[in-house]
């Protein structure tokens, strides 16, 4: 049971951190069509946050034993 | 009666072979799930990286002369998310070859280019080489100062070898040698070439590899009957998985330490520069500096690093010996070692050392020193195994301990000093480091 | 559907979200990057086409304005033509581009070969729109929707100088809907001369 519980709250996290770093994305576009340097520094940080958060919901995804179908 | 959900799956699955995976592509043993078992995965990801990033960047790049830095600095400066694709490119790069010297390495220490794998060894060398001629070639398209007059200089090393060998090369790098043909060939060469090549060598390395399928770890016999895991869709995710944390860890590295465009090449700006290759070269580089090589003697320097990768090539003859284990080949492991302490030496080395000559008495004392310190810890660490009951069952982290020993050590003497770019290697395989080594933590959970 | 299933296809259809959000993420910055047309010019560039002394009658004088893909023709005529310029009111310049189909259409000093009237104009060899280049290229033949644009030109009589300072609607075809009367549209799509 418990189990169970730890792997949903990490697939909600995840999805969390991606739905945060998406808006982070759309967000800053503008600024970083006026070449804002700050967000020039921030942009890939997203994008990155982005990738990565998807990545460790697949870790999750594959700890919970469904990837062996 | 099927579901219409189940209907439209079963179509998929008889026209796609979704269902059909294991019969084409051989099941993954539990066992491999670990980071340092994907590394060509990762370095496959960085490759088609570069494509897709290499591919928007030729949406504004122009490869003439005077349009080179031109394009490449309105890109960084003036288009949205430029300068971070333009520094996810060189530091996907820069990712790439450092991988690839880890993976060659790790395959090295473990063993697995020893009967029946070693094609695996020889194409790899060839992939090490192409990577290597992507590097050259790109180096020189953004027309920097630097770039430019590095390249050149790695081009006129040609004209000490004898006009007949070289010749032929050198039209065919240069062309008619103006900067306008010189420029269109290397684009040519790492945009449709070399991608080209790479793909088909993969392929034939791939194929390969599903012909013998993965070399087990050591102490464990092939074909041992172990749990596996079909590529659909356990394989697929977890290379997503690797290739999610391998972009997002470059990308947010790229932005947060973004490069520096250095000024666009003319004469009188390369006149204040000393020409430098990139770092990957900067081994050979060291070597070629030797005293000994001075003038007309180059050729002998550029002759010593040719046999040199002959000699990797040949690896998988040299050490014919069956057996895997470090104590079972001590003299070739023990020269490995050597050898990758050697390289990450002459590169801080050539850092530091910059146009400098290298009096050849100083190459002989520090690679002699490490050459001696390694072989006598080798020689003890051995000897103890030897003694001990369990011989033969040395695990491979003990390559992979020389190997992050080595990185740190290198990397301890580059936080030294203030090359941006360079902080972010080191930052580089740090990070995939540590999120290998997390990943497999992560990977014991489930058992 | 056992529990089973159930956990399991929730399993994947999160999956897929996520997938999905990481296909919405990436879209926006590739988009942005890739689709920026470059430099954004707002008003039309003053540029010298040829000296008048330069122009022999009926004999055009092919140049790039406002934008390097945009050709025109400058042609002194025999006669005197609406909004010409020059001492005699007969140097006249109009694109190059057929407003039909956009093929790039040849100047005749008469029309009169191609069907239309005894005037100088563009005979198109695609689909034979003729353009009068007496009356503002106004179509006198052929399937061509609106007349070709008048380079507005300046005649600068202490040298001689022809310059084109701007373009008269309708827009040059393909910068814009078709026979736009919205002459901006000419600065959009290439890079100025």
């Amino acid at each position: 049971m418990k189990r169970v519980q730890l792997l949903l709250v990490g697939l909600f996290m995840t999805l969390l951190g991606e739905l945060l770093s998406i808006a982070g994305i759309y967000l800053s576009s503008q600024l970083i069509i006026n070449n804002d340097p700050l967000a020039r520094l921030l942009s890939g940080v997203f994008i990155g946050l982005l990738l990565i958060s998807f990545g460790i919901m697949i870790a999750f995804y594959r700890l919970s034993g469904s990837s062996e179908a | 009666m099927d579901s219409a959900i189940e209907r439209i799956q079963k179509w998929i699955e008889e026209r796609f072979g979704t269902k059909a995976v294991d019969r084409i592509l051989r099941p993954i043993p539990n066992f491999s799930f670990r980071p340092d078992y994907w590394t060509g995965a990762i370095l496959v990801t960085g490759f088609i990286m570069q494509g897709l990033t290499g591919f928007l960047l030729l949406l504004y790049y122009v490869p003439t002369p005077d349009q080179a830095w031109a394009s490449t600095h309105y890109i960084v400066s003036s288009l949205p998310y430029g300068n971070l694709l333009l520094t996810f490119h060189l530091y996907d790069a820069y990712a790439i070859i450092l991988i690839t010297f880890l993976h060659m390495f790790r395959h090295f220490f473990v063993g697995a280019y020893k009967k029946p794998r070693e094609a695996m060894w020889f194409y790899g060398v060839i992939l090490g080489l192409i990577t290597l001629g992507f590097g050259f070639t790109g180096y020189l398209l953004p027309w920097t100062v630097i770039s430019k007059s590095a390249t050149d200089v790695g081009i006129g090393m040609l004209n000490y070898f004898p006009l007949w060998l070289t010749g032929p090369v050198k039209s065919f790098l240069v062309g008619n040698g103006t900067d306008a043909a010189e420029l269109t060939r290397f684009f040519a060469l790492h945009v449709i070439l070399l991608p080209l090549l790479l793909a088909l060598v993969l392929f034939l390395k791939l194929y390969t590899f599903e012909v013998h399928g993965i070399a087990p770890p050591l102490g464990h016999s092939e074909n041992e009957e172990v749990k596996k895991t079909s590529w659909m869709p356990g394989g697929i995710l977890y290379i997503l998985m690797l290739a999610m944390f391998y972009i997002g860890g470059l990308l947010i590295i790229s932005s947060v330490f973004p490069a520096t465009l250095p000024p666009e090449y003319s004469v009188q700006a390369a006149m204040s520069v000393t020409p430098e290759p990139d770092w990957y070269f900067l081994w050979i580089y060291q070597i070629l500096k030797l005293s000994i090589f001075g003038g007309p003697n180059i050729v002998y320097a550029l002759i010593l690093v040719g046999l040199l990768f002959l000699i990797l090539f040949l690896v998988p003859l040299i050490d014919m010996k069956e057996g895997r284990s470090p104590s079972e080949r001590p003299l070739i492991f023990t020269l490995g070692m050597i050898v990758v302490t050697s390289i990450m030496f002459l590169t801080v080395w050539a850092y530091l050392t910059p146009g400098q000559t290298i009096p050849f008495y100083q190459a002989v004392i520090y690679i002699g020193g490490i050459a001696l310190i390694e072989a006598l810890a080798a020689y003890a660490a051995l000897r103890r195994h030897r003694s001990s009951a369990a011989s033969g069952k040395a695990h491979p982290s003990i390559a992979m301990a020389v190997l992050v020993t080595s990185v740190i050590g290198a990397s301890a003497s580059l936080l030294l000093f203030e090359k941006g770019y360079l902080i972010s290697v080191l930052l580089i395989a740090g990070f995939i480091y540590a999120a290998m080594t997390s990943i497999s933590k992560i990977e014991r959970l489930r058992k | 559907m056992s529990v089973d299933e159930e956990k399991r296809n929730f399993l994947k259809g999160m999956i897929a979200l996520g997938a999905l959000i990481v296909v919405g993420g990436l879209a926006k910055p590739i988009l942005d990057y890739a689709t920026v047309s470059g430099e954004v010019v707002t008003t039309f560039p003053k540029v010298k086409v040829a000296n008048i002394s330069q122009l022999e009658v009926n004999q055009p004088v092919i140049f790039n304005y406002p934008l390097s893909n945009e050709p025109n023709f400058l042609v002194m005529l025999s006669q005197p033509a609406e909004y010409g310029i020059g001492p005699q009111k007969n140097v006249v310049a109009f694109s190059a581009i057929c407003e039909h189909y956009g093929c790039i259409y040849h100047f005749r000093t008469s029309l009169a070969p191609y069907g239309g009237p005894d005037v100088p104009g563009g005979h198109c060899p695609c689909h034979g729109s003729l353009y009068n280049f007496l009356e503002d290229a106004k179509v006198v033949g052929g399937p061509a929707p609106c007349p070709v644009p008048r380079v507005i030109l300046e005649l600068d009589s202490s040298t001689g100088d022809i310059y084109a300072v701007g373009m008269e609607p309708p827009t040059i075809y393909s910068h814009g809907p078709s026979c736009s009367s919205d002459v901006s549209y000419d600065l959009q799509g290439g890079s100025v001369v």
